[in-house]
Parts: C-alpha cells; sequence; structure tokens
C-alpha cells in the first residue's frame, strides 16, 4: 500500500486491523482466512503500553507464550540470515543475545510474533523501516515473510518507500481528497481512495 | 448560541448540584433514595446537554458518567452488604443502603456529564490561542493556565486515543468477554482473563501517566519563555525608541 504522506495509508491500516473506531467494519477475505487484520503500528514504540519486551513475549488470553516464543526465534534466524546476504552498510539491529538490551527491532520482531501467532487473517506493517537502517529493514521485512507466508498468512505492506515494490505481489495507492461538506454544518469531508495498481517483480 | 452563554446555562444548571437547593425540598420519592427533585433534574440535565452540545457530546459524556458510575455503585453496595452478612442482616439497615446506593447512583449519574459538559463547553483551544498572541504578554496564572489546558489536550487528543487504538488491534477486551471473543477464548480458565485484564489495566495506568507528562519539560521551557504581562508592551516601548534613537 502506498501514497504520499498524510494521504491516509496508516488510517486504512488502522481500519482493517480493527484499531480505528468507526461504523461499519473492514475485514480481509483471504484465500485461506477472512476475517480482521493485526498491526504493526509505525510508531512501536507507542504500541507496547512501555510493557517490557518480557511482558510482550509471554503472548496473551488467546496465544501462549511457548508460539511467541517459537515465532520469534523463526523470525530472529530469518533475519540474521537476510542481514548476512546482503552486501553493503547498515547497522545490525538484533543484537539483543550480545549485549543483552533489547533494540527496537527486538520490539518489532517480538510484536510481529505474538501477531503471527494468533493466525491472523492477515499482518499489516505500517512503515516497517522506521528506526532502522535500510539494510536492517529489508532483513526484517524479509524476515517476517518468509515466517508469515509459511504460516499462510499474507502480508499487507505500508510505506511511501519505493524500494518495496518489487517485493508486493499486488499494489493499491491510497490518495486523500477533501471537500466541504454544505449543509447541514460546513464540515470538512475527507474521502480515502484506493487505487489498485501493478505490482510484482 | 455561542459558548459564553452555553458556559453560563451549564454553570447556572450546576447550582443545584453544588447546593442541594431545591432539589433535595421536593418532596415524594419514586423509590427510596430516588427523590422526585432529583429524578427531574436529572433529567433537566441530561436534556441540556443534548440540546446544547448535541448527540455525540452527549453519548460521551454519559458513557464516562456510566464507567465510573457502576463499579462505585456496584462495589460499595457489595461491600456494604458483605458486612451487612457478617454483622447480621437486619431489614431496615437492608432499607437504607439501598435508599443510599440509588441516591449514589442518581447523583453520580447526573453530576458527572454535568461537569464534562461545563469543561466541554470552553474552546479551549480558542483560548490558548489568543493567550499566545495577546500583545500585552501573558499573566503567571495564566500561563498556569495554559499549561494546564495543554496536557488535557494533550491527554484527550493523543494520549486516549493511542491507547484505546492499541487494545482495539490488540482485541484486549476478548479477554473479558465482549463481542471480539473468540473461540479460544472461550477455554482460558477466568482466573487468568481476569489476571490478565488486572495486567493490562496496570500497563494503561502506567503508559497513561508516562504520555501524559511525557511532553511537560519541553511545554513548560516553550511557555516560561512568553513575555510576562506587561513586560511585552514594555519590550515593544522599548524597541520602539531604540530604533528612534538609531534614527
Amino acid at each position: 500500500v502506498t501514497g504520499d504522506n498524510g494521504q491516509g495509508k496508516s488510517l486504512v491500516a488502522r481500519a482493517l486491523s480493527g484499531a480505528l473506531s468507526m461504523q461499519g467494519r473492514a475485514m480481509i477475505k483471504g484465500p485461506q482466512v477472512q476475517g480482521t487484520a493485526s498491526l504493526l503500528f509505525q510508531d512501536v514504540l507507542t504500541q507496547t503500553l512501555l510493557r517490557s519486551f518480557d511482558t510482550l513475549a509471554a503472548g496473551g488470553p488467546n496465544v501462549s507464550g511457548r508460539t511467541v516464543r517459537s515465532v520469534y526465534a523463526q523470525i530472529q534466524n530469518e533475519y540474521a540470515a537476510a542481514f548476512n546476504s546482503m552486501g553493503g552498510r547498515g547497522n545490525n539491529r538484533g543484537d539483543a543475545p550480545r549485549t543483552g538490551r533489547h533494540s527496537l527491532l527486538d520490539i518489532k520482531t517480538v510484536l510481529v510474533a505474538a501477531r503471527l501467532a494468533a493466525a491472523p487473517a492477515a499482518l499489516v506493517l505500517d512503515e516497517p523501516d522506521w528506526g532502522l537502517s535500510r539494510r536492517s529493514a529489508i532483513a526484517f521485512v524479509s524476515a517476517v515473510l518468509a515466517a508469515a507466508h509459511r504460516q499462510g498468512t499474507p502480508v499487507i505492506l505500508i510505506s511511501h518507500k519505493p524500494w518495496w515494490r518489487p517485493a508486493a505481489r499486488s499494489g493499491i495507492s491510497v490518495t486523500r481528497t477533501a471537500a466541504v461538506r454544505s449543509a447541514p454544518s460546513e464540515r470538512l469531508v475527507f474521502t480515502i481512495t484506493l487505487h489498485l495498481t501493478s505490482g510484482g517483480p | 448560541m455561542n459558548w459564553k452563554l452555553k458556559a453560563f446555562l451549564f454553570w447556572f444548571l450546576a447550582v443545584p448540584a453544588f447546593t442541594g437547593f431545591p432539589v433535595n425540598n421536593v418532596p415524594g420519592a419514586l423509590l427510596p433514595g430516588a427523590g422526585y427533585g432529583w429524578l427531574a433534574y436529572a433529567a433537566l440535565v441530561h436534556s441540556a446537554i443534548l440540546l446544547l452540545l448535541g448527540l455525540k457530546a452527549y453519548r460521551f459524556a454519559t458513557l464516562v458518567a456510566l464507567l465510573i458510575t457502576v463499579p462505585v455503585v456496584l462495589l460499595g453496595a457489595g461491600i456494604s452488604y458483605a458486612g451487612l452478612l457478617i454483622i447480621g442482616w437486619s431489614q431496615s439497615q437492608q432499607t437504607v443502603y439501598a435508599a443510599h446506593y440509588i441516591r449514589l447512583a442518581i447523583t453520580m449519574a447526573t453530576v458527572i456529564p454535568l461537569a464534562l459538559s461545563m469543561v466541554a463547553v470552553i474552546p479551549i483551544h480558542r483560548l490558548e490561542s489568543h493567550l499566545l498572541q495577546r500583545p500585552t504578554g501573558v499573566r503567571f496564572a495564566e500561563k498556569i493556565a495554559l499549561m494546564v489546558s495543554r496536557v488535557f489536550n494533550h491527554i484527550l487528543h493523543f494520549v486516549l486515543p493511542n491507547i484505546l487504538e492499541v487494545i482495539r488491534e490488540e482485541r484486549a477486551l476478548s479477554a473479558v468477554g465482549t463481542p471480539h471473543r473468540s473461540k479460544r477464548s472461550e477455554t482460558v480458565p477466568l482466573r487468568r482473563r481476569m489476571g490478565g485484564v488486572l495486567r493490562m489495566l496496570i500497563h494503561i495506568g502506567v503508559e497513561a501517566i508516562c504520555a501524559s507528562i511525557r511532553y511537560v519539560p519541553l511545554w513548560a521551557e516553550e511557555i516560561s519563555r512568553l513575555p510576562g504581562y506587561g513586560g511585552a508592551k514594555h519590550k515593544t516601548d522599548g524597541a520602539e525608541s531604540s530604533e528612534k534613537e538609531k534614527e
């Protein structure tokens, strides 16, 4: 899902994941699953609600901590392999096992793991490269894609950066228009439109 | 109707809630504790909120009132009746307790929406904008008011919506059996679910406090740099006179 800043990409992500208070319901209808998606927020620090890494990895009422940790380990392994296979520069943010301190990447990984463990209809990644180097971000997304596709969960990637384009099976661009509603109240009404675009490598 | 008239009406409407006059003096009651005076006053307050602030604000005020009133009244009544069971069940005491908690429920369901409306009717953002642009500077009390309004706005428009989005996305309410409940959650023992809810409430409380005060040092610095009342005028005069001297 692409679009310029302020066009409503994050709003679409929140609608799809049920995070938005709204009338009606947005849902994913996929070949294997259908329902509401799960979302990795762009601002993952807000999404943690100041919970520690261990709390996030402990699962919830519907997901066991063991499943979350298993998915976490899968993503971490895939990440390391992808990161090392790429050339070029870029800090490796997945060094928590060595330093003992959890990085932003670890927090993103555990949040994604907790969501994938619940087998959602789809996983939405909102600007997943936020706070990561390009190399680290590409390795992270490819690791998440591998883990998600292994269990049959489609991934919706939201970004205004063009370099994700070759990884996408299909593309949707988001545009927003604004108009003043004349009567009864002169309110500004925003319309968000989704255009299907050609995607894929 | 402008906001000043609305504010006056709400503040005038609050007089019976603060003084008890005349609502406590009206004879007769529908139920023990539910006097006709308070019932009529509650109906008047709710109608006024609906008419003056609209359906959306009315829904919000009523929801907040219910969220506070229901646990307080039920918990209070539960504790009182548990005490009554321990010391020995008495019919007269039971009637007194029932009347007390019915009165409490009606009072809270009236006063909380009214208090919210009294604040909501004030266009805080416009007052803030007016104070920041005033050429004569800002008084110390007004700086405090600016700080309070900024923190209040931040909580209302940033902290609470963010927390609610996270809660909705995580289907956290499914732990207590809302319509989002999945098939799996039915197999989770009640004790574990309630433990999860309690932990979540603690996290939300900590996040709400920390997120609310996150920008306080920044705002305090910014607001403290505003010119004091009269200072801006003197400064302007001083600048003008120095320009004249240069000429």
